[in-house]
């Protein structure tokens, strides 16, 4: 392992070094150039989004201005019928571009309701590696014929209903404040129910379970 | 200060504000939230208004004491700068985030730019991005040193 590897393993595992490691392996013009370039490169795949005034303005009017004062109370509970079975089965045929769902949990908690309209243009672009090319417009549309939907800055909530009626189950929210939690999630549909809890459950601030065809959040 | 003034404020000066933090701190989620601390220290001032000076003064001197009171680890499990700016070196300034991400788009063989995307965009882990695409970790961190080899050369012939 030469010092660019150990740079690499370094920004994902720092604790495999004590400081008197990571302080002699930067210091070394090779490796702080290289420091310098990785940090440049995850700025040009991820700063667009944090740049972005409107976007930065709604997370600051989320966060600061419509201060949470009491929460409504959203115990939410979804049922439905079977009509969406026939659709379920034409997702099932195309299944087998099966894509691991990406989780990137942004933001918190937001009484706001209003949806912040959903981005053609992301920073995090829709990334499916299944697929021969990159089909950001399609993905971001997410119409009901594609198997994977893109969740940008939505309340558990509504990523829970739109689940709730795919996989045919009800949702109960054991407090108000994770209904309100925002998150960016890519929702591959083809994978079972099972599969997106546990990917649900990797959120810190998330803790779902499930008895029957009832999900219940805590 | 009135909500009005702020949102005001904040949509004429965010941007660049931001872009400053970046260039101070390096990482694009801290610069984020160093700009949103300092309208929500206005948002509680008395103040009637503020000049353009006092914004960016007020964003660099957050920035100055992040990057001062974080530890060498925290520095590079977020890709931090190394140290602020006033005694940085050559290789500390940055080129600006979007002219880097055409390059990544442009050069960059599929694959290489498919690990940078999961690493850099999705934030995935190297093991995570060996299963995603199918490949060992041993060429995830090939890819990535092809793509640190590529950028640099690049941005060492422009500049």
């Amino acid at each position: 392992m030469d010092d660019i590897d150990k740079l690499l393993e370094v920004t994902e595992h720092p604790e495999k070094y004590s400081d008197r490691k990571l302080e002699e392996l930067l210091d070394n013009t090779e490796t702080r150039e290289s420091y310098c370039t990785l940090r440049e490169m995850r700025n040009a795949m991820s700063a667009g989004h944090y740049a972005d005034t409107d976007r930065a303005w709604e997370t600051f009017r989320a966060k600061h201005i419509a201060k949470k004062t009491e929460t409504v109370n959203r115990r939410r509970r979804v049922f439905f019928s079977d009509r969406r079975a026939a659709t379920v089965a034409v997702w099932m045929s195309t299944a087998l571009l099966c894509v691991a769902a990406t989780i990137t949990i942004r933001s918190i908690k937001t009484r706001e309701k209003t949806e912040i309209e959903t981005r053609k243009e992301t920073a995090y672009p829709p990334y499916s590696p299944r697929h021969k090319t990159s089909r950001p417009e399609i993905e971001a549309k997410a119409s009901a014929t594609e198997d994977i939907r893109i969740f940008d800055n939505e309340t558990l909530a509504t990523i829970l209903d739109e689940m709730g009626k795919h996989y045919e189950c009800k949702v109960i929210f054991a407090s108000e404040n994770s209904a309100d939690l925002r998150l960016f999630f890519k929702w591959d549909r083809t994978l079972p129910l099972s599969e997106i809890m546990r990917q649900l459950d990797n959120f810190e601030q998330i803790k779902i379970s499930a008895e029957g065809n009832v999900i219940t959040i805590e | 200060m009135t909500q009005d003034v702020i949102e005001q404020l904040f949509r004429f000066h965010y941007e660049k504000m931001f872009l400053v933090a970046l260039r101070m701190t390096g990482n694009p989620q801290a610069s984020q939230d160093i700009v949103h601390d300092v309208f929500a220290s206005l948002l509680e001032s008395d103040r009637s208004h503020v000049s353009e000076a006092f914004l960016m003064l007020s964003v660099r001197n957050r920035c100055i004491n992040l990057i001062r009171d974080i530890s060498t680890r925290e520095r590079i499990l977020g890709l931090y700068a190394l140290e602020t700016e006033e005694d940085s070196d050559a290789t500390e300034s940055a080129t600006d985030f979007r002219e880097i991400r055409k390059i990544i788009d442009e050069s960059l063989g599929r694959k290489c730019r498919e690990v940078v995307e999961l690493r850099f965009g999705a934030g995935l882990k190297y093991k995570e991005i060996a299963a995603e695409l199918r490949i060992s970790e041993t060429a995830v961190y090939k890819h990535l040193r092809h793509a640190i080899d590529k950028l640099r050369n690049t941005l060492n012939k422009n500049g």
